[in-house]
């Protein structure tokens, strides 16, 4: 391999504490290497001029540059060295600039020393590197999404009015989600369904978009660009192009009827029914449940619809991206035994409230006790009912009971105004554009504010006892209500699980999907070409909602529109000889791009790269093409080929987090001591421990492992992985009677340069006090540890 | 705001502030019952849950929220004068209900521990103190002994409530006569020692202790310093 090595000067930002000038002479006695030299600023124009004219002059095969953070111009001397006419990934950056002169500025011998270091790690690598072709996979421009609520009816819209085509599956009978069936919504109280039922008309309308109500789906392979999506759409008894949408006729005419779910339970439907009033498709729907076959429906049909030998039909797409807004469900308020509700009638569910406003509704919007049928003279609205609460395990808040309760409460007050209205609550929340204004006018209106945490509601003569403690006044009260109205919390969708599943979706503690990073990736799951919107990923109010909708819209266009994907050649790649199809990559790989068939087969639209395969195979059948085993390994070989420090830490560092807190540390100018040799891994999880051992064999006296702060990880789990790997690392380093305290792994944030360092200064405090590697091997009495280079 | 957090503001201030508890023995306190309530009392949010379903909050003045509130702003003073832990009844309710798993008996029953450990002395300790060691000693009550003792110990207390006991033992719930005196054990007492020994109550200590004050005089002296505690009725 002929290489050309660049050392930067930078203009004194390097050459200020190092000497470029002898680094370039240091260089050129390194194996390989054809052409050293040291240029004033290496980005400049003439530097990279420089650098093509010396690719031509010198035939060189492979470039190092010994300069700033590969964070910041590796793009560019990929760029520099491509336009030479050579492959853009044989390229290697020594970093001394954010990792060696800024953060050393005190001890520039040992400085210069690190440096040469790190250029021979960077020409050890250059020499092993191999040219990479980025690929492009022609994909599949249409979308699926999952749910019809309106996160996923408004995302079914903005692509389809942007050309592509969508596929929106719905598990119910008509799409519309919750929004359907609740009252005016805050917080302009105007009326939920009167805004979302054009939307869902266009959505029906829509050339583009093909609607698959009450379905299934039962299975989902592929990944980024190229899903196939399989199910069922279950049979509902009427045809779907014949039927108007009449219903009177049919439903007239229906002997059997049930408590009806799309009004909670306090209203009655018919054996065939229409979901809501303004359901889209318009078509009824047959509930074979409680059908009994009498044909008076079929006969009353005017356009004879009603089919009772339609079968379900199966459905099969193929996608290139996939939106899951599967909405959420009520905490089962029941749970709550001690606020009655199940047992006594007039305690009733917020959903339940939103039905007896909603003038659609059971009761035309009158506010009645279920038990009675009259007008509540008092209405209590009891907040946090299985939000805040561990004991029935979902402590987080639910973001938006106590707008609906403000809502709801000011609704019932408007239309009652001699109805006493209390709302029982731990914390108002009421955070959002409008909001506030809209808990004053609440107050305004004379609703009262009870803070304090309903114990329990007790009957007592037919009417409803609240018992709490005033808090702010330290009062104990049991106070009388006609109807209490429990704020259910909301949880994540449990029906969804089939389909989180199928894609390998994490979830979080909450139950909630996980989103790819909790604050700058809001949409995006961790499975390439998959997005999340709604209350799949957490509560939301409507209105964040529909901005995730078409957040998750705008990400799905964006990766689809061109209609191919560029692949990134830095993926994992197995050899098949060595493969014994044992599994352990598919459990650890976070994208789920590995399947075994026989031996492991990686997806390489799908593989991030990240290299936690790679290190998990235990017979290293799998390797990566960039930042592979062997180049790694000479990494570390050439860090360890001199030993001028004690003690002597051989680093590895993750991409996201890590390695650019170590350059945060840099441009901070935060000083550490130079005891430290970095190799840049794509994630802590691709750490194999065989690196830590060559380490250890070549005489580094400590291995420091940093990944992202645990939850942060850039590829989900994989410092999970690295910590793992450690822990039985630090086992067998004990087992063989080395100190396992010499393999240190931390977590340190691309925000931390300050914690990176203080770790290093540490580290290398600790290793101090255990001496030189191999000292715990020595026999006691012996003056002379063996086997190792001291 | 935490007494730390208070402290600081206020030393940043240059002020001296003014609590009944000096800050850093607050802050020992606050420690100290977190390490035997659970640090999970921190995050406590008032939400009253507790106290609201405490049968017997009505008739503390520090119902267990306020208590909760107390221990964190370090007001050990105010919290261990408070008789309110001596009026829980151990019902639980409030820590199967509390919406952040915090174990709100936990902390009346650290607040207790630390009374006793700081050897201070109120009627309400002093009777639960013989009504314990009986249980340990005998596995059982009997209130011939038990009134017995306490008239000893806290005369001044006993006697207001002689009255109500007086009316008891027409109605047979107070057994009189030798076999009540004679203090018989139940089968199996060494199981109730056990039970005690498990859970950290140093019976030898207290028992040397006990025989101690069996002495007339130390139990007057006793009685009487409890009285100045125990505060009125």
């Amino acid at each position: 391999m002929r290489i050309g090595v660049y050392v930067c000067h930078c203009g004194l930002n390097i050459a200020g504490v190092l000497e470029p000038d002898s680094l370039t002479e240091f260089a050129k006695t390194l194996p390989g290497v054809e052409v050293a030299r040291d240029l004033q600023f290496t980005c400049s124009d003439t530097g990279q001029e420089t650098i093509k004219e010396d690719i031509k002059e010198h035939k060189l095969e492979s470039i190092v540059v010994a300069a700033c953070s590969p964070r910041l111009h590796e793009p560019t001397f990929r760029r520099v060295v491509s336009e030479a006419g050579m492959n853009p990934f044989m390229l290697e950056m020594a970093n001394i600039r954010e990792q060696c002169s800024w953060v050393h500025m005190d001890e520039p011998p040992q400085a210069q020393e690190k440096a040469k270091d790190l250029i021979r790690m960077a020409v050890a690598k250059a020499t092993l590197l191999s040219p990479l072709t980025g690929e492009t996979m022609p994909v599949s421009r249409e979308v699926l999404v999952i749910g019809g609520g309106v996160a996923g009816v408004q995302a079914s819209l903005d692509l389809a009015d942007c050309g592509l085509h969508v596929y929106l599956v719905e598990r119910r009978p008509t799409i519309g989600g919750y929004m359907a069936l609740l009252t005016d919504v805050f917080p302009t109280n105007d009326c939920s369904i009167c805004v979302l039922a054009p939307k869902m008309t266009d959505v029906y309308n829509h050339p583009l978009i093909t609607l698959v109500t009450y379905a299934e789906i039962l299975n989902i392979e592929g990944s980024v660009g190229r899903f196939t999506v399989s199910g069922v759409k279950k049979a509902r008894f009427v045809d779907e192009k014949l039927c108007k949408g009449c219903l009177n006729e049919c439903a007239g005419v229906c002997p059997m009827e049930v408590p009806d779910d799309y009004e909670f339970g306090l209203g009655k439907r018919k054996a065939i029914f229409m979901p809501i009033p303004q359901a889209v498709p318009l078509v009824a729907c047959i509930d074979p449940e409680s059908c009994i076959g009498c044909g008076l429906c079929a006969e009353a049909c005017p356009v004879d619809a009603v089919k009772y030998d339609q079968r379900q039909e199966d459905f099969r797409f193929d996608v290139g991206a996939i939106i899951v807004a599967t909405g959420w469900q009520s905490f089962d308020p029941a749970r709550k035994e001690e606020y009655g509700y199940g047992r006594y009638r007039d305690v009733i569910s917020a959903l339940q409230v939103e039905r007896l406003l909603n003038a659609a509704g059971p009761t035309g919007g009158e506010v009645v006790r279920p038990s009675t049928g009259q007008v509540a003279k008092s209405v209590a609205f009891l907040q946090c009912v299985g939000s805040r609460d561990e004991s029935v395990g979902n402590p987080y808040c639910s973001r938006v009971c106590c707008m609906y309760a403000l809502k709801n409460a000011q609704l019932i007050k408007e239309k009652y105004p001699e109805t006493e209205v209390s709302i029982h609550y731990i914390d108002l929340r009421a955070g959002g554009e409008g909001y506030e204004e809209f808990y004053i006018r609440a107050q305004r209106l004379g609703i009262n504010f009870i803070r304090g945490r309903v114990s329990e509601v007790e009957e007592v003569d037919g009417t409803l006892k609240v018992n709490y403690e005033d808090t702010l006044l330290g009062d104990f009260r049991s106070r009388p209500y006609d109807l209490v109205v429990l704020s259910a919390g909301l949880e994540a969708n449990r029906d969804a699980d089939v389909v989180g599943n199928l894609l390998g979706l994490s979830k979080r503690p909450d139950g909630f999907f996980e989103i790819a990073h909790p604050k700058m990736r809001p949409v995006e799951a961790h499975i390439d070409g998959v997005f999340i919107a709604g209350c799949a990923s957490g509560p939301k109010e409507i209105q964040v909602s529909i901005a995730q909708g078409e957040a998750a819209a705008s990400k799905a266009m964006g990766l689809l529109v061109r209609g191919e994907l560029a692949l990134d050649p830095v993926v994992a790649v197995v050899d098949a000889e060595k493969c014994i199809g044992c599994r352990l990559c598919v459990d650890t790989c976070p994208g789920k791009a590995i399947s075994v068939n026989g031996i492991a087969l990686v997806d390489e639209a799908a593989c991030k790269g990240c290299g936690t395969c790679a290190a998990a195979c235990p017979v290293d059948a799998i390797d990566m093409t960039l930042f592979s085993d062997e180049q790694i390994l000479s990494q570390i070989r050439a860090a360890t080929a001199v030993k001028g420090q004690y003690p002597f830490i051989v680093g590895f560092l993750c991409n996201w987090c890590s390695y650019a807190g170590a350059d945060l540390a840099g441009t901070s100018r935060i000083q550490y001591p130079t005891n430290m040799r970095a190799i840049r891994v794509m994630c802590a999880g691709r750490v194999d421990p065989a690196f830590v051992l060559e380490a250890l064999k070549g005489g580094a006296d400590g291995v420091l492992i940093s990944g992202c702060r645990l939850g942060e990880c850039h590829y989900n789990k994989g410092n999970y992985q690295a910590y793992q790997r450690v822990q039985v690392l630090k086992g067998v380093l004990e087992k063989v009677g080395i100190n396992p305290g010499r393999v240190k792994i931390i977590w340190c944030a691309a925000s931390e340069g300050e914690i990176l360092a203080k770790e290093v200064r540490k580290f290398a405090g600790e290793l101090k006090e255990m001496g030189p590697v191999g000292t715990e091997l020595a026999p006691p009495g012996s003056p002379e540890p063996s086997g190792v280079g001291y | 705001m935490t007494q730390i957090a208070k402290t600081q503001n206020m030393a940043m201030a240059g002020e001296e502030i003014e609590t009944k508890t000096g800050a850093a023995e607050g802050e020992k306190f606050r420690e100290k019952v977190l390490a035997l309530a659970g640090s999970e009392v921190k995050t406590c949010i008032q939400c009253g849950t507790c106290s609201a379903s405490c049968p017997t909050a009505s008739l503390m003045e520090a119902p267990i929220r306020k208590l909760v509130k107390l221990v964190l702003e370090g007001e050990k003073e105010e919290a261990l004068s408070s008789r309110s832990i001596w009026l829980c009844t151990s019902c639980l309710l409030c820590t199967v209900r509390c919406p952040r798993n915090i174990r709100p008996m936990a902390v009346v029953a650290a607040l207790k521990a630390i009374y006793e450990e700081e050897g201070m002395r109120c009627r309400d300790s002093v009777f639960e103190g013989i009504f314990a060691r009986q249980i340990r000693d005998y596995g059982r009550i009997s209130e011939l002994l038990l009134s017995a003792e306490y008239m000893i110990r806290s005369p001044g207390s006993a006697a207001q409530i002689m009255a109500f006991g007086a009316e008891l033992v027409p109605k047979g719930k107070i057994e009189l006569g030798f076999e009540a005196a004679r203090g018989e054990r139940i089968e199996g007492i060494e199981e109730m020692r056990r039970i005690f020994k498990v859970l950290g109550d140093e019976g030898e200590a207290e028992a040397a202790q006990a025989g101690e004050s069996e002495t007339a005089g130390a139990a007057q002296k006793a009685a009487e310093s409890e009285d100045e505690t125990g505060g009125p009725i």
